[in-house]
């Protein structure tokens, strides 16, 4: 193979998803020269290609389907189906897809921002070889490393991908098969997001997991309405159950079989159990960084790894793992790096979960404040209660504040219902201030609208202390 | 007869909160209306009615989609007034189950009649079965208006309609002059023409609405223009005609017809205070109805209070409930609180506007040196995948402290939005507030940080320090 002559950067970074590309940019700000390799043919990473943006894209169109049913236009006697297939909705992705990919590689080169395409992996500490599908590869050296190369499905041992009718994540927005019956393997967000996604769009679903609940890291009274919800759109839901095996029958349906000796037959089934960080093909061990079995990155809070000039960011380095968070973890690293001060990740973030309907919390859940021994008062709103809800039609929303009884300060903010990721934040930044839910009940907000909502929800909460 | 702490009239939004912060401080209060269902305007004809109507237009028209599918997608040809007026009428009937629950729950009576002034603490009810007497130590005034229907213009309810008048009719116009570029003009001339209907939008003045950002309305005249809203500005109006082929012609001064199956008329909204019998207490309104406030809406009598649209702008149903709270509060000796400052404006036209805080006019005559951000919803991700190409979200800051001053935002969901910027400026917050903090992904509320870090980057750099910032626009460069 041959290598052309090597190049000096200040930064190198590895993979352009949402933490490489912040890390880059931020980098590039600070005038340093900085390159980004990516081995797809696409930049983007996970988020653009295969991940957030396609998935969100899907959801909003069905969600979008979905909210005819809310709206009670019941009076309207033709069939959406006819207007808008799956099928449609699938192509409808790419558009978006391709709409971003031009945003961030417009944003790279307006940084000066070189994109080297091909697989890197590491020489020496300093030093990476950047090999292209086609053509000669090449050698570049850097005074920092940031390595974002993502996650992609874990897929379990002996089972027949076919990325057909046995997906993964990644295989579900590629396929142009569209099931009538679905077995979703795995309860996370991804698994959640999905199975709520096919379901609203009138495709049976049945959901299964491992452990005994879903989500764990979410509040479970909001868990168990997303379970609800599920249930009132078809998705039956099973937890607790261990997958056996999976073989296909003659005409081609996925048989499931579980531990428990249940059978569950399918069109499709989603392989959805976690994800495994990008390393395996960095050649860490001639550097000397160790990654545990899922192939995660230990870092510290700088994002550096056990070699102090090449930090880590994004879904590499593991939880949570969201784009939202990987572009703050990128921008941090780039600037601890090159030493422009910065006060770190917030403690105060929200997660957003795109199923439908979404969910989105910020601050602590109940049970962790039961734990920490918190005296906290739940203050609750319905969607129902308050007129844009209404109009929305989407009478099974809720919010659901936390804060403490004495204090009255806000501890934690959590949402179901239609917009309940934008929502979030107005109790992100009262959060972040430290402020009480008073806040709520001496704010005007605008109506109708569903931030009135927090209103209603403090009120609920004061009214119950009994004061 | 019976004595009350409280009685208010009206069942608004303002009435509403009046009479149930009362009977939250343990008053016994009534609350009476003279119309057969509770709600005001708000939920009978004017705010939850053309909100509903927006909602239903955005999903037919498959507006929301628009990204996704072009700006030609439909997902229903012919939208009827049936389609509209089913999912109103819904909402309508579920919202004032909902008030009348409230009222039932927190004791307070609801006394179906038109009330008017005996002596200061007395009001006479007409009801249908006779007429009450009841004394209260407390009165406030929620009566709300309607539509103003100056003598000269030729209203007949079918054609020729105040702004009350469309969710009435039977059938959709085919095409529609609305004269009044306020906000209820503005709402229904971007909703009806995001239907697909012809709408000409005459307004007296160069601009509309204008106590909005330039920038903001701007943009809302583009995208109006982009959807088919003719914008006649700066035309007055002469003369109204109806033809012999149902078209009604209004003729501008400038010489120009304009022709549409139905006028709008907008002419502003008078207070409904002629049935109150104010002669009776001494308060006189005002030209247009409305009656005069401090700032506790005390009326020239201390123990009568206004609250609503009747004491005037802004006139939104989110501010009305806080003003009657608040007269509520102030009756009963409740510390209360509202901070002007803070009230959001939200205009429901399509793209929404919304705003919080001061304005660019408002800094420049305080003499206050402040930096502007610019986010487009078209540089972030949720704003791609919704299409919405116009959207746009501004922060003003001060320059030297950076301290958060006003949020203004035009596109999809900006009423929602804008409440993230109301409570950074309720602290007292800084832009970098936004920039520290992780946002959802991928959300509209991403534009703050996109708007932060523009606005930092525009300010001269090295950042000014303390001392030499007072003349930002004397800085040698």
């Amino acid at each position: 193979m041959a290598i052309k002559e090597m190049t000096d950067y200040d930064l190198l970074v590895i993979g352009s998803g949402p933490a490489g590309q912040k890390a880059a940019i931020q980098a590039a700000k600070l005038g340093k020269r900085v390159a980004i390799t990516e081995k797809e043919p696409n930049v983007g990473g996970a988020s653009v290609n295969t991940g957030t943006l396609p998935s969100k894209t899907l959801k909003d169109a069905i969600a979008y389907l979905h909210g005819f049913k809310l709206r009670s236009f019941s009076n309207i006697s033709y069939s959406l189906k006819k207007v808008l297939t799956l099928r449609d909705l699938m192509a409808r992705k790419d558009l978006v897809i391709k709409q971003e990919l031009e945003i961030v590689t417009h944003q790279l080169e307006r940084n000066d921002i070189e994109i080297l395409h091909g697989h890197a992996s590491f020489v020496d500490p300093h030093t990476l070889q950047v090999t292209p599908a086609k053509g000669p590869g090449s050698v570049c050296r850097a005074g920092h490393i940031v390595i974002a190369t993502g996650s992609r499905p874990r897929r379990a041992d002996g089972l027949p991908f076919n990325q057909k009718t046995i997906c993964d994540s990644d295989g579900i927005l590629a396929t142009d098969f569209i099931p009538r019956t679905l077995t979703v393997m795995g309860g996370g967000v991804v698994g959640c997001e999905y199975a709520s996604m096919f379901a609203a769009f009138g495709i049976k679903v049945t959901l299964l997991d491992r452990r005994k609940e879903l989500l764990r890291f979410v509040d479970q009274e909001i868990v168990q309405a997303l379970i609800y919800h599920l249930r009132a759109n078809g998705v039956i839901v099973q937890l607790g159950e261990e997958l056996a095996g999976v073989t296909e029958d003659q005409r081609g349906h996925v048989v499931t079989s579980l531990k428990s000796g249940k059978t569950i037959v399918s069109d499709m089934l989603l392989y959805a159990m976690g994800r495994i960080s990008n390393t395996d093909s960095l050649n860490l061990s001639a550097i000397g960084l160790a990654t545990d079995p899922m192939g995660v990155l230990k870092v510290n809070e700088h994002y550096q790894t056990e070699i102090p000039h090449i930090y880590a960011v994004g879904d590499v380095i593991g939880f949570p793992a969201l784009a939202s968070t990987s572009m703050e973890q990128g921008r941090l690293a780039a600037c601890h790096a090159f030493n422009v001060k910065q006060s770190g990740l917030p403690k105060i973030m929200p997660y957003g979960i795109y199923t439908i309907p979404e969910i989105s919390t910020v601050g602590k859940t109940e049970e962790e404040l039961t734990d920490a021994s918190v005296p906290y008062q739940v203050g609750r709103a319905f969607y129902r209660e308050i007129a844009r809800g209404q109009i929305f039609g989407d009478v099974h929303g809720q919010l659901k504040l936390l804060f403490h009884r004495n204090t009255l300060q806000l501890l934690g903010v959590h949402i179901i219902g239609e917009g309940a990721t934008e929502l979030i934040h107005i109790g992100q930044a009262v959060l972040t201030y430290g402020g009480n839910v008073d806040y709520f009940v001496h704010s005007v907000f605008n109506y109708p609208t569903l931030a009135e909502c927090y209103r209603t929800a403090a009120l609920d909460g004061l009214n119950r202390l009994g004061l | 007869m019976a004595h009350y702490d409280m009685l208010v009239i009206g069942t608004g939004p303002a009435g509403q909160k009046a009479a149930v912060q009362a009977a939250k401080l343990s008053k016994r209060v009534a609350i009476i209306e003279q119309k057969m269902v509770v709600g005001g305007v708000c939920i009978n004809t004017g705010t939850i009615p053309s909100k509903s109507l927006r909602e239903a237009v955005l999903y037919l028209s498959g507006f929301r989609q628009r990204g996704l599918y072009g700006a030609s997608y439909r997902v229903k040809q012919d939208i009827t007034m049936e389609d509209l007026a089913f999912r109103c009428n819904h909402v309508v009937k579920r919202e004032i189950e909902i008030i009348e629950n409230q009222m039932a729950r927190n004791h307070v009576d609801l006394i179906m009649g038109c009330a008017g002034f005996r002596d200061p603490h007395r009001l006479a009810i007409r009801t249908q079965t006779g007429t009450l007497e009841h004394t209260a130590d407390y009165i406030v005034i929620a009566t709300g208006t309607k539509p103003a229907r100056p003598a000269h213009i030729p209203f007949d309810d079918e054609r020729i309609i105040d702004t009350d008048g469309l969710l009435t009719l039977k059938r959709l116009p085919t095409s529609l002059t609305i004269v009044g570029g306020g906000v209820i003009g503005c709402e229904y001339a971007s909703i009806l023409a995001t239907m697909g209907l012809k709408v000409v939008l005459v307004e007296r003045r160069p601009r509309l609405l204008e106590f909005v950002d330039t920038e903001i309305i701007e943009a809302l005249q583009f995208q109006m223009g982009e959807i088919g809203v003719t914008l006649r500005l700066n035309e007055e109006v002469v003369s109204i005609e109806k033809s012999s082929d149902g078209q009604v012609t209004v003729n501008l001064k400038s010489g120009k017809p304009v022709t549409a199956s139905t006028l709008m008329y907008s002419a502003g909204r008078m207070g409904n205070s002629e049935d109150l019998n104010l002669e009776a207490v001494g308060i006189k309104p005002d030209e247009r109805g409305r009656l005069r406030v401090n700032e506790n809406f005390q009326t020239d009598v201390p123990h009568i209070y206004a609250a609503g649209d009747i004491v005037g702008f802004p006139a939104l149903a989110s501010t009305s409930m806080q003003q009657g709270r608040h007269a509520a509060c102030h009756a009963f000796g409740l510390a209360c609180e509202t901070e002007t400052h803070l009230l959001p404006y939200g205009i429901y036209s399509i793209p929404e506007i919304s705003m919080v805080g001061r304005n660019e006019e408002e800094l420049t005559k305080a003499d206050i040196p402040y930096g502007v951000g610019i986010a487009r919803y078209r540089e972030i991700a949720r704003g791609q995948l919704i299409g919405d190409e116009i959207g746009m979200l501004k922060l003003l800051f001060h320059r030297r402290t950076r301290q958060l001053l006003g949020v203004h935002a035009i596109g999809d969901g900006a009423t929602e939005l804008i409440h993230i910027g109301q409570a950074v400026i309720a602290y007292g917050g800084k832009i970098d507030y936004f920039i520290g903090t992780v946002f959802n992904y991928p959300t509209l509320a991403e534009c703050y940080r996109v708007a932060a870090l523009d606005g930092i980057n525009r300010l001269p750099r090295p950042w000014p320090a303390e001392s030499h910032v007072g003349d930002d626009s004397t800085s040698p460069t």
